[in-house]
């Protein structure tokens, strides 16, 4: 008996509406193919929308600005464990991205008529990351109407929950919730991008938004795609810690306010003294996060859980955050902590927070993941970055490779000629599972459950691991699937813009991703990057130089370690397989 | 107390009565009034649509006038009051703008030099007069007068622009009350009268004044005042046909502010021009 | 500081309630506690049932606007106060309690087409000064939040359908922008640009402080008076005009000039109580004294852009 859902035939679907499910849908439509966009929240939103907009791109204007040196800097930040023949597509195809923008309207930032202005970040040999004034959803809203100009249509409030494949193995949709109605859909497509990256709610503090929930990863996963290097997770050494709500929000690095930071812990010592005496607060943001955390984590945080911040001996004019650059930013920092704060004359608390999965589907040139007919972009495709990423490196990935996704993906689906019948007992299937979190009586809510797997991560999955953390996490994740999930219920009958519904469906995927980023961690013995482990607490390039592979074996994490695509760069203390 | 008085256009146009009551209550309570002569219009909202230069020229000229007579203005019109606010920030925050401004002035033989402030009838009476002493000269308390305040939009917005939130702190309500009259909780006190769609739009506005009306009638005021002139016109000239679009035959009566307060100082009917209204102002018997 | 704050808030179900009612809850107070974390306790601790949006917790993505004691704003920038009433935001179909449809607002913002050239750039980077693109961002930093909505005069009366400030945000951001090929002044114009009412109400809630008054409506009344006035601003003609006669204006001279003699006769009863009152004051009159320095200053020649 066919359940009561609803049928939605397209040839290209993109589930995820930020910068790469967006310049997907242009590339695609451009190419005269159906394009059907799904966006869990409301328009605009995802990691995109909240990222300031920097993205980096070599344009030959300043010396030093070359192609080569944003590879190098791009291969060097990520501590060697790149695809090196991705990064090379992403320097290659960064400038005609922009261009792209530019001309479907963005308004980028110059120095004189004809020249973008370029910024610096950490780990760049000169400034590369051009600037759309602090804020990027503008570019969001850019992209959309230029996907629409070309025929895309998006469907918003509506949560993908599964990836369908026909008997070929191949991917032939996904089914759906619509939030506000409750009502079941299927999806119907020849190919499907999974641009739905974050997954920064895993984690109590994170910069993410309320839906980055990892649904992305959790479903290729379960579809027997590839994942690559899912132990690296970015966190940002700045984020605020109070109000509550804006918990984790980001403040930005410690470069953010100006040239003279100061970093202090509650003794009011400089304490990057004693992890990067030579960078001090100039370091990339994987010491720096790692530095604040072991101050907290030994007791010398605030009250409150955090660092503290003098800019006392900064300019406001120059400050990123301040009101000249970055008013919207300037505003929120003044509306939440107060003037005197906002203008660098009060001390500023702030606390590590989770960023960025560096890891994610592990995609070939054009975007292809291991499963026909399915394909990912930006932050939930890998692996561009390595163990750690340089700012300005993700907008553009969006750009780069939301391009090559769309493209590609149209051209598959214009190859897809025999029309596929809906799965119905697949349908069936996935309708049952969707609505079971109604048949609960009593035991955990959803909330409860979520907040359990943020705390596991946070303290033992985060920005310092060792493996007996580790195991217990991975212990303590199986009990919650096992024991807590199937006794989860609900408050309200109601199906109608149910969110504790939505976070039923999301604790599973959580747990999938967690699960699969402790057990990934568990087995690098080294740190690299992000990837900080007390127990080994060294890189090293003898053996940790692979990509950590993980797939779906019959509903077991089978972990392996695959060789890196090294083309250019090799470490010198490389072992016989770097 | 002395003050360089700017009725602006409507209060010798279309609301004789609100300058002839603002002379009277003025020179009761001990005000001194000295007419700026030929000071013309300010602009409202429609001068800077042709040109932002002449919005700024007008209002320059204006203050100058008043600096020339080396006082503050005084104005009882809520458009003025913020046109002249607006220009007085911008040419004191922008020296290159006030240099081009003097320009224009100087072929008139004027020049502005950023002294001049600007403040409302209703500024005058709270601060500079002072609620205390005006209770001490009501002769008639108005006990029993239910009154619903309408501020009119542009003395209540942009706060930033006019420094001071008459809202915010509730100065009407504080002034019905110095006056021993009783000011209604109603949700219009602060929302738009529609004056400035009657010219491009005189449906709409009158959608706009009926809703007014309306929600002063709902709250069972006897009566409305407001301190803008332009508010009245809205109110009181167009309240018949607004109020018979809706069916409804009810009327309210519609002050301006210097009357309600004349009438509590002791002032004659006759001399508070209620006469001039186009709806019959009957609350003498409440 | 209190101890608790109350909290009354608006639930509705259309599917299933027959009309509205309002829970109360009370959530212990904390310092700096936003409208956000309070919804948040009582979805942990209270009530799991309870609908309400929100996604960034930057302002930038529109989509938790609420009324807080009857002022829209959104959940992630406005503080809590000891006592309050949430609802929805008015004019939008209510999907369940705090969350409202958008989408019917939304698509006519986003009706308003892109930026579009006459033909593709030359070369790129395209030539434009920095201080250009500085003011170009200013209508860009709408989100499309819909408290202005809320507040608006001319939509309540005329509704959305008719007139719709974001919308009008939307023509800004591209009648500004010199390479844009596409008629913004007759988009203004059918968007009823004219039938603002000047009120400030909208600027004083936008949670990213545009100035919707001069950047917005200001400006593209500007470029509709350089294009040649239509319907609805012919007064502004009449106005600068009798300016320029007189020195100052009064409504019933601008009523003749604006809407045609023939319409002026047409209310003539009007006319009459107005004259026996003695607020009819003639359009023949004479011009104030110092009318030749009026005419100076606001002269031709000292329009500027």
């Amino acid at each position: 008996m066919r359940r009561d859902y609803t049928t939605i035939t397209t040839d290209v679907l993109i589930i995820g509406a930020g910068a790469a499910g967006l310049r997907a849908a242009v590339e695609a439509g451009r190419k005269g193919v159906k394009v059907i966009i799904l966006n869990k929240a409301s328009f605009p939103s995802g990691s995109s929308n909240i990222s300031g907009g920097n993205m980096q791109a070599s344009f030959g204007w300043v010396a030093g600005d070359t192609k080569e040196n944003h590879f190098r800097d791009t291969v060097l930040s990520s501590k060697y464990l790149c695809d090196q023949s991705l990064v090379e597509i992403l320097v290659e195809e960064a400038a005609q991205r922009i261009f792209d923008l530019e001309e479907f309207g963005v308004l980028f930032s110059r120095t004189t008529p004809d020249r973008y202005a370029q910024t610096m970040g950490g780990g760049f040999t000169v400034p590369r990351s051009v600037m759309v004034g602090g804020r990027c959803d503008d570019v969001l809203r850019v992209l959309y109407k230029t996907a629409t100009g070309y025929g895309a249509r998006m469907y918003e409030q509506v949560m993908a929950t599964d990836l369908l494949r026909n008997q070929d193995g191949a991917v032939i949709g996904a089914t759906a919730i619509d939030i506000v109605t409750g009502n079941f859909m299927f999806f119907k497509a020849r190919s499907t991008i999974l641009a739905n990256g974050p997954c920064g709610r895993l984690f109590k503090i994170t910069a993410n938004t309320r839906s980055a929930t990892g649904d992305g990863f959790a479903m290729a996963y379960r579809c027997g795609a590839k994942l690559v290097n899912m132990e690296f997770m970015l966190f940002l050494p700045l984020g605020f810690i109070y109000p509550e709500f804006m918990k984790g929000v980001v403040l930005g690095e410690l470069s953010s306010f100006g040239e003279n930071t100061k970093a202090l812990n509650v003794l009011g010592e400089r304490f990057m003294q004693k992890y990067a005496p030579e960078t001090m607060e100039k370091s990339t943001r994987d010491i720096s996060s790692r530095a604040s955390y072991l101050e907290i984590m030994e007791g010398r945080g605030t009250p409150s859980g955090g660092i503290i911040i003098d800019n006392s001996m900064n300019n406001l004019e120059e400050s990123e955050n301040g009101p000249v650059r970055n008013v919207s930013y300037y505003r929120i920092i003044r509306d939440c902590l107060g003037g005197d704060t906002a203008n660098m004359k009060d001390l500023l608390e702030a606390t590590p927070t989770a960023l960025y999965c560096l890891g994610g589907i592990k995609i070939n040139k054009r975007c292809e993941t291991s499963v026909p007919g399915l394909y990912a972009a930006g932050e939930a495709e890998a692996n561009l970055h390595g163990a750690n990423r340089l700012a300005g490196n993700s907008v553009i990935e969006t750009q780069v490779f939301g391009t090559r996704a769309g493209y590609y993906a149209a051209d598959y689906a214009a190859g897809v000629t025999t029309p596929t019948p809906d799965p119905v007992e697949l349908i069936n299937h996935e309708y049952e599972q969707s609505r079971s979190a109604f048949d609960g009586r009593s035991g955990f809510k959803p909330i409860q459950l979520k907040k359990e797997i943020q705390d596991i991560m946070w303290n033992k999955v985060g920005i310092v691991r060792n493996g007996e953390g580790l195991i217990a996490a991975i212990r303590e994740l199986e009990g919650i699937r096992q024991d807590k999930m199937p006794t989860l219920y609900l408050s309200s009958a109601s199906k109608r813009y149910n969110y504790e519904w939505v976070e039923a469906m999301e604790v599973d995927n959580m747990i999938t991703v967690a699960e699969i980023m402790s057990r990934c961690a568990l087995m690098r013995q080294e740190s690299r990057g992000a990837h900080y482990r007390s127990d080994f607490s060294e890189t090293d390039n003898a053996n940790g130089l692979y990509e950590s592979m993980t797939l779906n074996q019959n509903g077991t994490v089978q972990l392996s370690k695959e060789p890196l695509n090294t083309s250019k760069m090799i470490p010198e203390d490389a072992g016989p397989d770097g | 107390m002395k003050y360089a008085y700017y009725p602006g256009c409507a209060a010798k146009g279309s609301t004789p009565e609100a300058d002839f009551t603002t002379r009277l209550v003025a020179q009761t309570l001990g005000i001194e009034l000295l007419e700026l002569q030929n000071s013309g219009c300010c602009g409202a909202k429609e001068i800077r649509v042709v040109s932002r230069r002449l919005d700024l020229n007008l209002n320059a000229r204006i203050l100058s006038l008043a600096q020339g007579l080396g006082l503050d203005i005084l104005t009882i019109c809520n458009t003025c009051l913020l046109n002249l606010n607006q220009a007085n920030n911008q040419l004191k925050a922008e020296p290159e703008t006030l240099q081009k401004v003097n320009k224009s002035l100087s072929k008139i033989g004027l020049s502005y030099d950023g002294s001049t402030n600007v403040k409302h009838l209703l500024h005058v009476l709270l601060t500079d007069l002072g609620l205390d002493r005006l209770k001490q000269s009501v002769k008639t308390p108005l006990t029993g007068l239910k009154v619903a305040p309408f501020y009119g939009c542009h003395i209540v917005r942009p706060v930033k622009d006019l420094g001071f939130d008459v809202a915010k702190t509730e100065s009407l309500e504080a002034l019905v009350r110095t006056l021993h009259a009783h000011p209604v909780e109603y949700p219009g006190r602060t929302k738009c009268c529609g004056f400035y769609v009657l010219m491009p739009n005189e449906a709409a506005a009158s959608g706009m004044i009926a809703h007014r009306l309306e929600e002063a009638l709902k709250a069972d005021a006897d009566c409305i005042v407001t301190p803008c002139p332009l508010c009245h016109v809205a109110l009181d000239m167009f309240q018949k046909q607004a109020l018979g679009k809706v069916g409804i035959r009810r009327t309210i009566p519609v002050l301006h502010l210097p009357q309600l307060v004349g009438l509590a100082l002791g002032i004659s009917e006759k001399n508070l021009q209620f006469s001039r209204h186009l709806v019959r102002v009957n609350i003498l018997g409440k | 500081m209190v101890k608790e704050i109350t909290v009354s808030i608006f639930r509705y179900d259309p599917e299933s309630d027959k009309h509205p009612s309002y829970q109360t809850y009370s959530v212990p107070s904390k310092e700096r506690m936003l409208v956000g974390d309070v919804l948040e306790y009582i979805h942990e601790n209270l009530d799991g049932s309870l609908a309400y949006r929100w996604e960034c917790r930057m302002r930038l993505c529109g989509g938790c606007t609420i009324l807080i004691n009857g002022k829209p704003g959104l959940i992630c920038r406005e503080q809590a106060e000891p006592s309050m009433t949430l609802e929805p935001l008015p004019f939008l179909p209510i999907v369940r309690d705090l969350v409202v449809d958008r989408k019917s607002l939304l698509d006519k913002i986003y009706s308003v087409p892109p930026l579009t050239r006459q033909k593709s750039p030359v070369r790129l980077p395209e030539p434009i000064a920095h201080e250009v693109i500085l003011g170009l961002r200013v209508p860009r930093q709408c989100v499309q939040c819909l408290a202005c909505v809320a507040v608006c005069p001319a939509t309540e009366v005329l509704t959305a359908d008719l007139f719709l400030p974001p919308k009008l945000i939307q023509i800004a951001g591209f009648a500004i922008d010199d390479r844009d090929t596409v008629d913004r002044v007759q988009e203004s114009e059918e968007s009823n640009l004219f039938d603002c009412a000047c009120c400030h109400a909208c600027e004083e809630v936008c949670p990213h402080e545009i100035n919707i008054s001069e950047k917005v409506i200001t400006a593209l009344r500007n470029k509709t008076y350089e294009h040649g006035i239509g319907r609805g601003g012919r007064y502004i003609k009449a106005f600068y005009d009798a300016l320029q006669a007189k020195g100052k204006v009064n409504a019933s001279g601008i009523l003749l000039r604006s809407q045609g003699y023939l319409r002026a006769i047409m209310k003539a009863p009007q006319g009459i109580r107005l004259i026996a009152r003695g607020k009819f004051v003639s359009p023949f009159g004479k011009p104030i004294p110092d009318i030749e320095d009026i005419r100076t200053i606001i002269g031709p020649t000292e329009q500027e852009k």
